[in-house]
């Protein structure tokens, strides 16, 4: 097999395995569809050109987010309006779920699309992309314990999201 | 651990998957409790998180990046155009900085984006239905010489909201139309990166046409005003 096409097999492989993580996760950065795909097609046409530099297919998801993390710091975040599709995009999913449930998840949504970068990314990747801490700390260039704090907090804060909103499930506080 | 210490654990790793939870998990009817309310919680969140699939065309598109995309050149190639990345990078970062674009800075960069990749995407085999449903989401409709030169068409982020993004065949090669629904401005031509673009008002919105300087896109300012229509 000719190196060109050991390159464009490996390439398919990684645009079969991670496109849907991809995509899941931009659409919670971006906040839109179009825009999503539009990044994700960003993030592999990189990662096509570069494809070389990567050691070992097992480090290719972190690989291509760090890509998509970077292309859409480069080119979207301070570009393009900040789009709320999120909040409809999943609905039809939520149709099984009961009403109470439904206002939660809704409400657990929002809440999510509002933190702040510093708390919504690293519980994005956990949530999301199912990182351990170690990875989200490597992926974020901070340290573990720094990345425990945040995702303490970020799910403190929508816990308290839930509660200013009238959910009272999760009610205690920390001493 | 007390129990506070194990609820900060918990917010942090609900699941107990990482080393610091798997260490001498504590136990008792507290922490059984702090166990199961996490564990509710962290279903929801999950279920909140959760987003579609993509629909097919997106995996599509991206096996055909290998065949829209050049060969790998020789190392010199490959220096100098490192280069060229860095200075455009550096130029990206010097816009990125600046306040909210203007329409034309947007439209400069919506087609650095991806004006070249879609233009490649382009094919005489484009299903003309995805165009028809295109157009029907903005609320526009094409005539049928319209819609039988197009040869590609997305849905992009715009100016205000989303745009649909064509490529259209013509006598002169093929140009680059954004539909920008609810824009509005002075009809008016500019120049970026070495391509040429003509704003023109169709109803309330207008479209931006692109092409290179030597295809004189304002020639086809008539025909795409005259081949859509607003229909809502």
């Amino acid at each position: 097999m000719s190196t060109e096409s050991e390159r464009k097999r490996r390439f398919e492989g990684l645009a079969r395995d991670y496109a849907t993580d991809l995509y899941r996760y931009a659409m919670w950065i971006c906040g839109n569809d179009a825009l999503a795909k539009d990044l994700v097609q960003e993030t592999f046409l990189r990662a096509w050109r570069a494809i070389g530099s990567l050691q070992s297919d097992k480090a290719a998801k972190s690989w291509l987010i760090t890509i998509l993390r970077r292309e859409y710091a480069r080119t979207f975040e301070r570009k393009v309006p900040k789009f709320t599709d999120i909040d409809t995009v999943v609905i039809a999913d939520e149709a099984e779920a009961e009403p109470e449930d439904r206002l939660e998840i809704r409400l657990l949504r929002r809440g999510m699309a509002s933190l702040p970068k510093k708390y919504r990314e690293p519980i994005l990747l956990q949530v999301v992309l199912g990182y351990s801490c170690k990875e989200i700390a490597d992926e974020l260039g901070v340290s573990k314990s720094a990345v425990m704090t945040q995702l303490f907090r970020a799910r403190e804060m929508l816990k308290l999201k839930l509660q200013e909103d009238g959910v009272t499930g999760y009610d205690y506080e920390l001493e | 651990m007390n129990l506070n210490e194990f609820r900060k654990l918990l917010g942090a790793d609900p699941r107990e998957r990482e080393p610091e939870s798997q260490l001498a998990p504590p136990s008792g009817p507290e922490f059984d409790a702090a166990r199961r309310e996490a564990a509710d919680f962290e279903d929801t969140l999950h279920a909140a998180a959760e987003v579609p699939a993509p629909d097919d065309e997106l995996l599509e598109h991206l096996l055909a990046i290998p065949e829209q995309q050049p060969r790998r050149q020789s190392h010199w190639f490959a220096i100098a155009a490192s280069v060229v990345v860095a200075i455009g990078a550096a130029g990206l970062l010097w816009n990125i900085l600046r306040p909210a674009p203007s329409l034309d800075e947007h439209i400069a960069w919506h087609y650095a984006l991806d004006g070249e990749r879609l233009m490649a995407m382009a094919s005489t085999e484009f299903d003309i239905n995805k165009a028809q449903e295109i157009l029907a989401h903005f609320g526009f409709s094409a005539t049928a010489e319209l819609q039988g030169r197009i040869q590609f068409m997305k849905i992009c982020p715009g100016y205000e909201g989303e745009s649909a993004h064509m490529i259209v065949q013509t006598e002169g090669g093929p140009i680059s139309i954004f539909i920008m629904p609810g824009v509005s401005g002075e009809e008016h031509q500019f120049e970026f990166d070495g391509m040429q673009a003509y704003l023109v008002t169709i109803g309330d919105s207008m479209a931006a046409i692109i092409g290179r300087p030597e295809q004189t896109v304002s020639a086809y300012g008539n025909l795409v005003r005259g081949a859509l229509t607003r229909t809502s």
